[in-house]
């Protein structure tokens, strides 16, 4: 089976600080992966490297057998609409709604119209066990937990090929935890999307997690 | 380099602004047809900020100093110069300099800083990232309908200021002084397709200088809150420069052969 998200010897280095250093791994459909060991910074970092947002210091990354180094950036933005992204702090466009941010993908690339777009998105928010109204406030005034779920639904309202996850349970309770392991098993049983996580420490992901990656080379 | 990495210095600094302005359209080409309905509303929202909301500024500023141009003249050189030059200066006043000047001061007080405190905003909140984590082209979604937006709604104020200024300071003056000798149609007889083309290419250029210099300043902030007022600052400063600098270039080429047939 072919790698969907490879790294060969991935290093990155900004300001003198290594975020990552000689990473290698390679994840194919249906699978999940853990890259544990790195700091919030250089989990970012590294999600930002494997898709194109930010160039490697050294080695190669490639997406859907693609080398990233080697694409233009229209060709990676277009790459980058198949990938769930979610980063550790998530960030949202501040003078919109949690709700119009998460469906601001659908929107802009022409998936669905905004109310068919805003429905499909309180039926997802339940499925993740949050309450879609919750969803109505502007980013600055919404609690983290909130905002975590808003990330990941954003990410996957998409339907993507491919999810790269930093830190998703940060800021979790349990039950909002268990559902959102939930979810990611059913993403990656029953639709074949391979899942990389990325996180500073190994706890809660034993139940979805195939391989397991430390990475040591972070200072 | 990327359109949204920004440089300083006498020549990186214009190319910038360039860069900017074409990216937006470039966005626009690359990204023809996406959210169609999104950008809209961005570009109406932008419309409705600048030249909507902005209308009572200019139209008080438009009569006031219409009035007090008119009366001036009207005043102190009626003695001495025919009534009909005196229409025509307070009219070329106005039209050619008054109109897109001080509408340019305006729209870069409220629309321009306004600009440069959401970009430095959303670069301090690396939401930059994050529209590339969702493939939206930032330079479509973010630059091109201020890029628009700015100059339409520059160029609407700025026929609005000259017609105003025009007609309310007509009316201004014929309280003051009752037996004005001419009317209002005097006037705009006077106004010509060169006038209202020098306007039109004015307002244009200077939305898209305000838009671009706002953007620029925005994008330069990296690290602290603290950069954000500088960053307004700036753009404020860099915007009236480069807008002064090119209504003189503009002046030159648009009336250059006023001078001569003078000369």
């Amino acid at each position: 089976m072919s790698s969907c998200v490879e790294a060969k010897n991935l290093t990155y280095k900004s300001d003198g600080h290594v975020d990552f250093q000689d990473l290698s791994f390679d994840l194919c459909g249906g699978k999940c992966l853990l890259v544990s060991g790195l700091t919030l910074t250089g989990g970012d970092s590294l999600t930002r490297v494997l898709t194109g947002i930010w160039q490697a210091t050294s080695g190669k990354a490639f997406i859907f057998g693609k080398p990233l180094s080697d694409l233009s950036l229209g060709e990676s933005r277009e790459l980058r609409r198949n990938v769930g992204i979610s980063f550790s702090s998530p960030v949202f466009i501040s003078n919109m709604t949690l709700l119009r941010n998460i469906t601001l993908p659908l929107q802009y690339h022409n998936i669905l119209p905004l109310k068919e777009a805003e429905e499909y998105a309180g039926k997802l928010l339940t499925r993740l066990g949050c309450n879609p109204g919750q969803m109505m406030t502007l980013p600055a005034l919404a609690p983290p937990p909130v905002k975590v779920i808003a990330s990941l639904a954003r990410q996957i309202i998409i339907e993507p090929k491919l999810m790269i996850v930093s830190n998703p349970f940060s800021e979790l309770d349990r039950t909002m935890v268990r559902n959102i392991i939930g979810y990611f098993k059913e993403l990656k049983e029953e639709k074949n999307i391979p899942i990389l996580l990325i996180s500073e420490m190994r706890k809660s992901y034993e139940q979805i997690v195939d391989e397991h990656l430390w990475a040591n080379g972070s200072e | 380099m990327s359109a949204l990495q920004v440089q300083n210095g006498l020549i990186g600094y214009p190319l910038s602004l360039l860069r900017i302005v074409c990216s937006a359209f470039v966005g626009l080409i690359t990204d023809f047809g996406k959210g169609t309905r999104l950008i809209l509303g961005i570009i109406l929202k932008q419309v409705y900020f600048t030249a909507v909301q902005g209308l009572l500024v200019v139209s008080l500023t438009a009569v006031l100093v219409g009035g007090v141009i008119q009366l001036e003249n009207m005043a102190w050189l009626a003695q001495w110069v025919e009534r009909g030059y005196l229409i025509r200066m307070s009219l070329f006043a106005i039209f050619r300099e008054l109109a897109p000047l001080l509408t340019m001061l305006i729209v870069v007080g409220r629309s321009g800083t306004a600009i440069s405190t959401e970009i430095s905003s959303i670069k301090l909140n690396r939401e930059l990232d994050l529209y590339e984590s969702m493939g939206i082209n930032p330079r479509y979604f973010l630059l091109f309908p201020r890029i628009i937006g700015v100059p339409l709604s520059l160029l609407c104020l700025t026929f609005w200021f000259a017609l105003l200024g025009t007609a309310g300071g007509y009316y201004i003056l014929s309280l003051a002084l009752p037996n004005v000798g001419f009317n209002l149609e005097d006037m705009f007889s006077a106004v010509n397709v060169q006038d209202v083309a020098a306007l039109s290419v004015k307002s244009i250029v200077f939305g898209m200088i305000i838009t671009s210099v706002s953007c620029v300043q925005g994008l330069q902030v990296r690290s602290s809150v603290t950069e954000i007022p500088r960053a307004v600052t700036k753009a404020f400063v860099n915007s009236v420069i480069a807008c002064i600098f090119a209504e003189a270039v503009l002046t030159i080429l648009f009336f250059a052969d006023l001078g001569a047939k003078a000369g």
